[in-house]
């Protein structure tokens, strides 16, 4: 094959035909997608769009082809950026075939995209999915008598259950035939034509309907009625919401963090019995730089992964079951008064297990105002890792009774400071985009679609975030380990230094330098602060060593002063690897982070000061 | 009324003449639950203002 770059900037490949495949929100075009594409999707950035598509490259029945997944949208006119894109990308790209794809049961208002479509005169095909739902409704569709009105050919599949299937392909390969791959151009002046012709359009939408669709008498889904008079109930839809995320919660957690654990076991394993044999012969600093600093990223890269892959397989679970967007209507009425909206309360909710993937889950938000507020607050959101450290901390300084007085304390200020930040900032990160969700009908899950969904996030989270985290882990260690010959994190050492520089900044909070050099490890990953402080003192973090060291050195009001801060002050790397690569803006990352240190130092001044005043030593 | 609410609207099925039912009101003033067509949607109050709505047949919706 031979490459080369147009007058546009796009590499394009000859003899090979672009097929994009078009359609709205919830009427299962991702599973379309996945479906005729099977594993050989990847997502890229598409020249000249600055926003990231799935792509693949297959073979069609002997044919090259290009498949792009382009963002489920509405409305060819509308006005949210994904529809921006979609139009930047008909503008930009010669396309051979756009395959259309709708829900068929909804057929009533989704015909108008494929009659945008047809408007632009695009060579297309048009997938009507969910066909058994529409069987189930009572929605009779003549096929023959649709394809004769739109000119188009039109088949019934239901992608979910891998229904026709083998005839769309067949369809594809058939449209792709009858043309020229490459031949056409991009749309000009699309905006404008579809502009002039909206009122034919309208018109042209109702006289095909009552020629080609009949709709059924009565709505026929009691399933869906039934199930929502209790899930939407006035009283008690919120408590059995709650609960259902607390079981959820417990399940991921219960078997991921065991997971988490034998991963982290397994590779801490090779690195001792492994590789550090292997590396006995060299140099002290350069085995420490491989087996402390990089084998450690890796592995705490690592660890992410069982967590990530269950908490996608639980909400792949309640998204396409349809309760997703029951719980946004829940709780939009709280939500709407701190400039968010229901579903950044699910995220947040999620949050509190970890981070990491709540800010992945941002992805279903269209308005990026709504999406960046949503990350800026998520981060506060008390996640199981710093959990391990207060569990520690509060058995150190506290009796157990009044340890979960200040474990409680710091959910409630969690909360707070997520509100308060929303309260600040819903101003800068205004949502644009008035909140008209579909609710869409209950629908049973399949296993095979939630897996391979929650597998390709994981991936796309290893992909995007490791170099980040390893960068991270590396520059730490070094920080600990430099000018050659220090002990690890002494005072000698540059993060040592850094300790005592920083003292005239968290002196005042209570925090010495050498709970500075902890909160420094705290920055990779909360889970490596337990047993940074263990390096610290010289002393194991197991057997109760570690906590005599530091209750011997450090007043109870700096343990908490030490917890505010933790709690409040950025996650981990890893969250700030992710804020980064899902904003794709660097300015709102540092923001991010600063933001949360400036809160976590007013939080712990404020109450060390008061401490201190009121003879609290 | 804001650009985008009309095309979102009417690309969710709300059009002049269009019959609207609604299902369910959420507490606090929370966003309405409305059926149209074969769509059930939730539309928050304040954008549920700017359409105007005659009061209709109460009998079951027909599409």
């Amino acid at each position: 094959m031979t490459h080369c770059l147009d007058a546009t900037g796009l590499v394009q490949v000859h003899g090979q035909a672009t097929v994009a495949v078009l359609g709205m929100p919830n009427t299962g075009k991702s599973t379309l997608f996945s479906q005729l594409t099977a594993a050989h999707a990847h997502i890229g950035n598409w020249p000249g769009l600055t926003v990231d598509l799935m792509q693949a490259e297959l073979t069609l029945e002997g044919r090259n082809v290009q498949l792009v997944d382009l963002p489920g949208i509405y409305d060819l006119r509308g006005h949210s950026e994904d529809e921006a894109v979609v139009r930047r990308f008909l503008e930009s790209t010669p396309v051979d075939l756009v395959v259309i794809i709708l829900n068929a049961s909804q057929i009533d208002r989704q015909l108008r995209l494929a009659l945008q479509v047809r408007q632009l005169g695009l060579p297309a095909l048009l997938l009507l999915n969910m066909a058994d739902e529409a069987r189930r409704f009572g929605v009779a569709i003549d096929i023959e008598e649709l394809e004769r009105r739109l000119a188009l050919p039109v088949l019934l599949i239901s992608a979910k259950y891998r229904q026709g299937l083998a005839q769309a392909r067949q369809a594809i390969n058939r449209e792709l035939a009858a043309s020229e791959p490459g031949a056409g151009s991009g749309v000009r002046d699309l905006e404008a034509r579809l502009a002039a012709a909206d009122a034919d359009r309208a018109a042209a939408m109702e006289t095909i309907l009552d020629a080609a669709v009949t709709f059924p008498a009565q709505w026929r889904d009691a399933l869906t009625r039934r199930l929502d008079r209790w899930l939407l109930h006035p009283l008690l839809g919120l408590p059995i919401f709650f609960l259902v995320m607390a079981l959820m919660f417990q399940a991921i957690y219960a078997l991921g963090v065991p997971m988490q654990e034998a991963l982290v076991a397994l590779i801490e394993n090779l690195s001792l019995n492994v590789l550090t044999p292997a590396l006995a012969s060299w140099p002290s600093f350069a085995r420490g730089f491989i087996v402390d600093g990089v084998v450690l990223g890796i592995g705490t890269v690592s660890a992410f992964l069982p967590v990530i892959f269950l908490f996608f397989l639980a909400m792949g679970v309640v998204e396409d079951s349809g309760y997703l967007s029951r719980a946004a209507f829940l709780m939009d009425a709280f939500m709407e008064r701190l400039g968010l909206d229901g579903r950044s309360f699910v995220l947040s909710l999620m949050g509190f297990g970890c981070n990491v993937p709540a800010i992945l889950g941002t992805r279903v938000m269209r308005s990026s105002g709504l999406r960046l507020l949503s990350m800026l607050v998520i981060p506060f959101s008390l996640c199981s890792a710093r959990l391990n450290v207060f569990l520690f901390m509060a058995s150190v300084f506290f009796s157990p009774r009044q340890g979960a007085l200040v474990i409680f304390g710091l959910y409630l200020l969690s909360f707070a400071a997520a509100i308060l930040t929303a309260l600040l900032f819903k101003g800068r990160f205004a949502s644009e985009e008035a909140l008209v969700l579909e609710l869409p009908p209950y629908r049973l899950p399949t296993v095979l679609q939630v897996l391979r969904r929650a597998w390709a996030e994981v991936r796309h989270f290893w992909f995007w975030a490791r170099r980040y985290i390893i960068f991270g882990v590396v520059a730490i260690w070094l920080l600990n380990n430099l000018p050659l010959g220090v002990a690890p994190a002494s005072a000698a050492s540059l993060s040592g230094r850094l300790g005592e520089l920083l003292q005239p900044v968290l002196a005042p909070i209570g925090i010495n330098p050498r709970l500075t050099v902890a909160l420094v490890f705290g920055f990779i990953a909360k889970e490596i602060v337990l047993g940074g402080l263990a390096v610290i003192y010289g002393q194991s973090a197991g057997h109760g060593a570690l906590g005599h060291a530091l209750a011997s050195e450090v007043s109870w009001v700096q343990a908490v002063s030490f917890m505010l801060f933790t709690l409040l002050y950025t996650p981990c790397l890893s969250t700030v690897a992710v804020i980064r690569t899902e904003s794709k803006r660097l300015g709102f990352t540092v923001f991010s982070v600063l933001w949360s240190l400036v809160l976590a130092w007013l939080v712990s001044f404020c109450f060390y000061q008061l401490a201190w005043l009121v003879g609290w030593r | 009324m804001e650009p985008g609410l009309g095309h979102r609207l009417e690309a969710l099925g709300i059009k002049p003449g269009q019959q609207v039912k609604v299902l369910r009101r959420g507490w606090w003033s929370g966003p309405i639950h409305l059926r149209v067509g074969m769509t059930e949607l939730m539309l928050r109050r304040v954008d549920a203002a700017r359409v105007v709505v005659l009061a209709g047949d109460p009998s079951p919706v027909n599409p």
